[in-house]
């Protein structure tokens, strides 16, 4: 009877579970991102560098915050509760971000050579000057990483001492030659170059179908099978849904000039890790990167998987390295639910014991 | 409702979904990562990348000949004015550097003053101890 009982109440409860499921996924362009206040502190193109308000700054070396060029940073800081800035401006960092923005036909040329030497190097810059300090904390995720430690690896001014005291770097694909994208673009066969010349710059939306397309039962059936289940179970999951598939949706354009740079560098020639890249000339060494360094990897992680992430430990001098493994996947590690309670303190506890004078 | 241990008919049928679609997950994954697939969607994105540039030549032209500016005459506009905000950004960029210089000569003459006649070499014994705090705090961190 109890068996019939229920059935009878999922039935009679189906329209307004089916109201409501409807009503989270077509309302998903609604949710807010972002939890903290923040000001431009400078920009150039599209780019621009963001410094969050805070009273309670008690670092004395700032922290910028680097994120892919294919997802927006706003993961960063997604909503009040869930955000690893509002996490670390109570914990009393000075923190900045550094936002891609959204590039168009007219970034076309922009190249990963503009990212790294101009635009990263001149927020760098703008950080420093800000908040009147002469060192920072660099923290990369992703293709984020990627730049951060390409950064690192360009010849220095002899002159001058490097602007970058930690670098921690988040699920960073280093040999990705092994990963399923490279089986995708890894053929000789498949014209980069005339890809990029014809797109200009490649679709957000294309990148978003090529990340999905690595899990397509997980990310087309399951994440809305479990939804439904959420709500059928009466458990409103509408605030943690929301931002989070607005942020996966939301996929910038690929410039094209730095998208097939990134194909060959990263997924063809092995270049990154074979100290063969070079960025206006000059050679990326990976050798020259001796900050303190934290490297984070992720155990689930399909988009930069693990074996693709742990060659940086032989490629490094730094002296003071910090490696944190954990269970994860690539952007839930840092983000997911859990992450408040296992990572986010030790990325604090990491930065705040290297951040005095 | 289970009976004598058993699963209730929902519970089994249940198992039996998670089941297939925890085998169609793998299937798919492991589908999406063959060589075949990769050059499926190789060709495909080569395809639609040259149907898009195909199609905006064409929107182009026919905007073009109505007098009216297309999306390249936008896009040629942007990047001028890109190119001026580079330029710009250096420029600017010089200044501070020179301001920043132009200050810590003036504190330089200033000290000086204070601190004559030995005051270059105490000038210069600031900016090395300066540099040496930067070198002490790295090693001391490291």
């Amino acid at each position: 009877m109890s068996a019939l009982a229920d059935t009878v109440t999922r039935l009679a409860r189906l329209p307004a579970n089916a109201l409501e499921y409807a009503n989270t996924i077509l309302t998903t362009d609604d949710a807010v991102l972002g939890a903290s206040e923040r000001e431009a502190v400078w920009t150039h193109r599209g780019v621009t560098l963001w410094r969050y308000n805070s009273t309670e700054r008690t670092h004395d070396i700032p922290l910028l915050l680097v994120f892919a060029l294919i997802n927006r940073p706003a993961i960063f800081d997604l909503r009040p509760g869930s955000s690893l800035v509002e996490y670390l401006l109570g914990e009393g960092f000075d923190v900045f971000l550094l936002d891609w923005g959204y590039p168009e036909e007219e970034d076309a040329e922009m190249g990963l050579d503009e990212y790294v030497c101009d635009e990263l190097h001149w927020a760098i810059r703008e950080t420093l000057r800000a908040s009147g300090a002469e060192e920072l904390s660099l923290m990369g995720w992703c293709i984020g990483a990627t730049l951060c430690a390409m950064y690192c690896g360009l010849p220095r001014d002899p002159g001058k001492p490097h602007p970058v005291r930690n670098l921690a770097l988040l699920t960073m694909p280093v040999e990705a030659r092994g990963s399923t994208y490279a089986r995708w673009v890894g053929d000789p066969a498949f014209d980069v170059d005339t890809v990029a010349e014809n797109w200009r710059v490649i679709p957000g939306s294309a990148v978003d179908t090529a990340n999905k397309l690595l899990k397509p039962v997980t990310n087309y059936w399951t994440t809305y099978r479990r939804l439904w289940e959420g709500i059928e179970q009466g458990k409103s999951r509408r605030e943690a849904y929301q931002p989070m598939a607005k942020w996966v949706a939301d996929n910038p354009n690929f410039p094209g000039r730095a998208w097939a740079q990134w194909i060959k560098m990263m997924y063809r020639d092995g270049d990154l890790v074979g100290g063969r890249a070079r960025l206006r000339g000059e050679r990326i060494d990976l050798g020259r990167i001796d900050q303190n360094l934290l490297i984070v990897t992720a155990g689930a992680d399909h988009i930069a998987p693990r074996p693709g992430t742990m060659p940086i430990f032989e490629l490094v001098s730094s002296e003071d390295v910090t490696h944190v493994d954990r269970p994860g996947g690539h952007i839930g590690l840092v983000a997911g639910s859990a992450a408040r309670k296992e990572i986010w303190p030790e990325l604090a506890e990491w930065f705040g014991e290297r951040s005095g004078r | 409702m289970p009976s004598n241990g058993q699963p209730s008919a929902e519970e089994q049928l249940r198992a039996l979904y998670e089941n297939a679609e925890s085998t169609a997950t793998r299937a798919f994954e492991q589908a999406v990562s063959t060589p075949s697939f990769g050059a499926l969607l190789a060709r495909s994105a080569e395809n639609v990348a040259a149907l898009s540039r195909i199609g905006g030549d064409v929107a182009d032209l026919v905007l073009r000949n109505l007098r009216v500016a297309g999306r390249s005459d936008i896009t040629r506009l942007a990047r001028q004015l890109h190119r001026t905000e580079d330029k710009l950004e250096r420029v600017l960029q010089e200044i501070e550097q020179l301001r920043d210089e132009l200050s810590a000569a003036q504190a330089t003459a200033s000290n000086d003053g204070d601190s004559a006649p030995n005051g270059r070499t105490a000038a210069r014994g600031s900016r090395a101890r300066s540099t040496g705090t930067r070198s002490t705090g790295r090693s001391r961190t490291t």
